[in-house]
């Protein structure tokens, strides 16, 4: 009989997103029985991962900016052996790499006895895509994905300058994930879509900017891996790259100046 | 009356922790996740970074601050460097406080309280000033109040003086553009401050102050700002009066209920989690409903909880019975209220308890737990907990290992007490969180003791110090030989560490006390006469390895590594790298000038750390000294393994 274990991660929405490469890879693998746990409303970022057989534990706390309300441990059923997968009880020591994932995941087991190991190959890291069937519209024109989202992060200061994007690329529409309280024909309001649905929208994309990296991580996917993406507001002076992977053409920019070259240079065919 | 610039940083740090009680502790990120009472509103690095600069530019006579925030501490702090400190602050409360547990000096602090907003606000301003030299505007956080206020009061700061703008739009993400004044901030740069060749600088990442050298007020005339925006998203809370005690309030499709002594409604205090408890519904009517369930819920709650801890579970059972029947929904009905202040203890108790009644246990028992993490001092709660593993999970085991993590928590929490409020000079005690877990410290290079003390204090039963300069070790075997028979371990070692074995040359007898195995760079040395050596010695130097390898140190016993080494710390570390992995905090003393030669680049030891082993070291948290010279850098074991390259 296969080990038995239930995974959960205490972490925001974004950290969740993050694991999900890791509950694919435990979820797939053979000679490991899982159930996993999350908070309310979150079963369905995950529920493509998992067949008939697993079970979704959903609390009934939703997730808030700081974590779980309520730490997930208590949703353990007795039978199984706990894993938490939520990097940040490592407090300061991670930056969300894949094998930093899958090397805290593997020793987790040998803590806990248990014969099973995911391989990470170093030169593959999987992509967070979901298969979950969600509607999106068309996008009739060539489209920048904006995410003028946020979260809390201490190293992030920055502000879009819609108006100027939209006045120097006439030829592109921007699709903003919030309401970006500004009008324009080729501004697209995102705001009611899902992150699920963002991140389908993305793959229709030319390029990415976003600012932090959570609800930015949606946007990788498979066919966004090599795609011009930049994150605004950080000094890549002092920022690590989360969710690195080889190939990885994200770009850290500072200023609106900044971004606006990084959209010349990257649209110049169009404009 | 200014203040040099060292002298300003240490009174700063001392009246954020002078009276936690009524003057607010600490800056805005050294608050608990469920406490945000800061004495200054402010982060630390930006806050000093933004001071430094108005010192950087000579700017000092009167500054008028609008808002005095909660504590009042950035009043305090603003005042150093002025010759007149002027605040304005609508809450007469706040005023009141401020004045009565600060000692204020009557020519010099003045304290207006008015909106200000009122023209009647500003003609009193102008009674007492022409102008101003700075402006501080930190009131109300949203566009249309900030941008306010900067019109009001910008065209008052002279040619030359400055104008900052407090921006904490981009830390509160859930009130998406519903207090814009980072869009204000965006506005104001390049409308009207850029096409003049006014520079915009900015401290601070989602939490900023923004700041410019204003032109005078002729510059402020006529701003090019586009019309009002049209307000956010957020709608303003509606006051729906009162019931039991609790003032309810209505605010974007949701009905509100909170003390009566906490305010109004503010839905960016609620995001900082400032309410003790929040009562939440979907209208009115169920709000009442909710509040008058809630506080008749509480006297059997209580009751239950005693019966419990009176080793009666039957007995407090029955109450759950009774609680179940009269109360069936009331868990379900409470969740949204945690949801919106996930930290209040009191709605995390009664919860909590409503779940081990009505047959939650596991989901009861993590609620409470929850609450006690906010303070251990809760000997009910506590005692509360311990019968439920006992009784009602029958879990023995359980209940032995909460209490094991309860007592490691205490002593944790009094080490923290102690770094915050008696232990001084040294960065370590800045950060106790990392001194979590530590039973045993090896320094090396001492200061003749002073550690020997603090070390004692904090309960670190390991103690090794390593010393190779003969005065320096005498005044340490001193005082170790002075400490009390308190049951920890302590040695010391008389000898010098290198990254080889070798003789080397000490140069010693400096009038700081201090010695090296460096040379002091020529360049610097008159720079520092008191670090000029009087002696040298010859003396044989060793590796940390080799005293591990020899079986004269035990490293399994300690996970504290200090060196302070006067510019030898890179050397150090090179012959540790075989211990350095049994190390889980290693502090460091770096060099930003060279004052002695071939002292090695801060880079260069953050570099070696790093990649020391498999794991590798983070750097953590760094502290400069006053002098400017060294920092003072705390650095932690990954428990991930780096990726090889």
């Amino acid at each position: 009989m296969s080990p038995k274990i239930f995974l959960y991660n205490n972490g925001t929405r974004g950290d969740l997103l993050f694991s999900r490469s890791l509950y694919r890879e435990v979820l797939a693998s053979d000679g490991i029985d899982a159930v996993l746990a999350t908070c309310r409303g979150d079963a369905a970022l995950v529920a493509d991962l998992v067949d008939d057989a697993t079970q979704i534990l959903e609390s009934d706390y939703c997730n808030s900016r700081e974590g779980a309300v309520l730490d997930l441990a208590y949703l353990q059923p007795e039978d199984r052996q706990p894993v938490s997968v939520w990097l940040d009880e490592f407090v300061g020591q991670h930056s969300f790499l894949w094998h930093e994932m899958v090397d805290l995941f593997n020793d987790r087991m040998r803590e806990l006895g248990i014969d099973f190991a995911i391989q990470a190959k170093d030169d593959h890291v999987p992509m967070l895509d979901f298969t979950i069937p969600r509607a999106i519209p068309e996008l009739s024109k060539p489209t920048v994905y904006v995410d003028t989202g946020r979260s809390p992060d201490p190293l992030c200061h920055f502000v879009f300058d819609l108006e100027r994007m939209t006045r120097t690329f006439p030829q592109m529409d921007f699709l903003c994930t919030q309401d970006p309280g500004f009008r324009s024909t080729n501004i697209l309001d995102g705001s009611s879509f899902d992150c699920i649905q963002l991140s389908y929208l993305s793959n229709r994309c030319e390029l990415l900017l976003g600012m932090t990296w959570d609800p930015f991580q949606v946007t990788l996917t498979e066919p966004n891996r090599h795609k011009p993406k930049a994150l605004c507001g950080y000094d890549a002076r002092v920022t690590s790259t989360l969710y690195d992977y080889p190939g990885n053409p994200l770009e850290l920019l500072a200023s609106m100046d900044e971004v606006m070259d990084f959209l010349l240079a990257n649209l110049w065919e169009r404009n | 009356m200014t203040t040099c610039l060292d002298g300003w940083k240490t009174l700063v740090d001392q009246q954020v922790s002078r009276d936690p009680e009524n003057l607010g502790y600490g800056y805005d990120c050294t608050q608990h996740a469920w406490q945000y009472d800061p004495a200054i509103e402010q982060r630390r690095k930006p806050f000093f970074e933004f001071l430094a600069f108005i010192q950087e530019k000579k700017i000092g006579g009167t500054f008028l601050q609008v808002g005095l925030g909660k504590r009042g501490g950035s009043h305090f702090a603003l005042s150093l460097l002025a010759e007149r400190m002027i605040t304005i602050e609508i809450d007469a409360e706040r005023v009141r406080h401020y004045r009565q547990w600060n000692d204020l000096d009557a020519q010099k602090d003045i304290l207006i309280e008015a909106d200000s907003q009122d023209p009647l606000t500003r003609d009193r301003l102008r009674s007492l000033v022409e102008s101003v030299d700075l402006l501080f505007l930190d009131g109300e956080g949203t566009y249309e109040g900030m941008r306010a206020d900067w019109e009001f009061y910008a065209p008052l700061v002279r040619a030359g003086g400055m104008i900052a703008i407090c921006d904490r739009s981009q830390s509160l993400v859930e009130l998406p553009r519903a207090t814009g004044v980072d869009r204000f901030v965006f506005q104001l740069e390049r409308l009207h401050l850029q096409p003049q060749g006014m520079q915009l600088m900015r401290f601070g990442q989602d939490k900023a102050i923004h700041c410019y050298l204003s032109r005078g007020p002729d510059a402020h005339r006529d701003p090019r700002l586009p019309e009002r925006e049209v307000t956010a998203v957020m709608a303003v809370p509606v006051e729906l009066g009162s019931h039991l005690g609790y003032k309810l309030s209505g605010w974007q499709g949701r009905a509100y209920a909170f003390r009566e002594a906490q305010g109004r409604l503010d839905p960016q205090r609620l995001a900082r989690h400032e309410y003790n408890i929040v009562l939440v519904a979907e209208d009115q009517a169920s709000l009442v409903r909710r509040v008058e369930a809630y506080e008749s819920v509480q006297p059997l709650l209580e009751k239950a909880r005693d019966l419990l801890a009176a080793d009666q579970p039957d007995e407090a059972l029955r109450i759950g019975e009774e609680i179940q029947r009269r109360f069936r929904d009331l868990r379900q009905l409470l969740i949204p209220s945690l949801e919106a202040e996930p930290f209040s203890r009191e709605l995390l108790l009664t919860l909590g308890s409503l779940c081990i009644f009505q047959g939650q246990l596991q989901e009861g028992v993590a609620l409470l737990e929850k609450s006690l993490e906010q303070g251990l001092d809760d000997t009910d709660l506590l005692h509360t907990l311990l019968k439920a593993r006992l009784h009602l999970l029958e879990d023995p085991d359980g209940a032995r290992g909460f209490l094991d993590s309860c007592k490691r928590r205490a002593r944790d929490l009094r080490r923290s007490e102690l770094c915050r409020g008696e232990l001084q000079d040294h960065p370590l005690w800045r950060f106790p969180q990392l001194l979590e877990a530590v039973e045993g410290v090896v320094q090396i290079g001492t200061h003749g003791g002073q550690e020997v003390e603090a070390f004692s204090r904090l309960e670190i039963q390991s103690q090794a110090y390593i010393e190779g300069d003969p005065q320096t070790l005498a005044r340490l075997e001193a005082v170790c030989a002075s400490m009390p028979e308190d049951g920890m371990q302590r040695c010391i070692h008389p000898t010098l560490l290198a990254h080889s074995p070798d003789t080397r040359t000490l140069f010693t007898a400096c009038p700081n006390g201090k010695s090296s195995l460096l040379e002091l760079h020529p360049l610097t040395a008159s720079h520092y006469p008191q670090s000029i050596p009087r002696s040298q010695i010859d003396v044989r130097v060793e590796t940390l390895d080799e005293l591990v390898r020899q079986g004269r140190l035990d490293p399994s016993l300690y996970q504290l590594l200090v060196i302070d080494t006067q510019g030898n710390e890179l050397e150090v570390l090179q012959g540790a790298s075989q211990t350095l992995g049994a190390f889980q905090i290693v502090c460091v003393a770096l060099y930003r000038q060279p004052i002695y030669r071939d002292v090695a680049l801060p880079e260069e030891i953050v570099s070696f750390l790093a990649e020391v082993n498999e794991y590798g070291f983070s750097l953590r948290a760094y502290e400069e000294d006053p002098d400017g010279i060294r920092i003072h850098a705390l650095f932690s074991q990954r428990r991930v393994k780096r990726k090889k390259r």
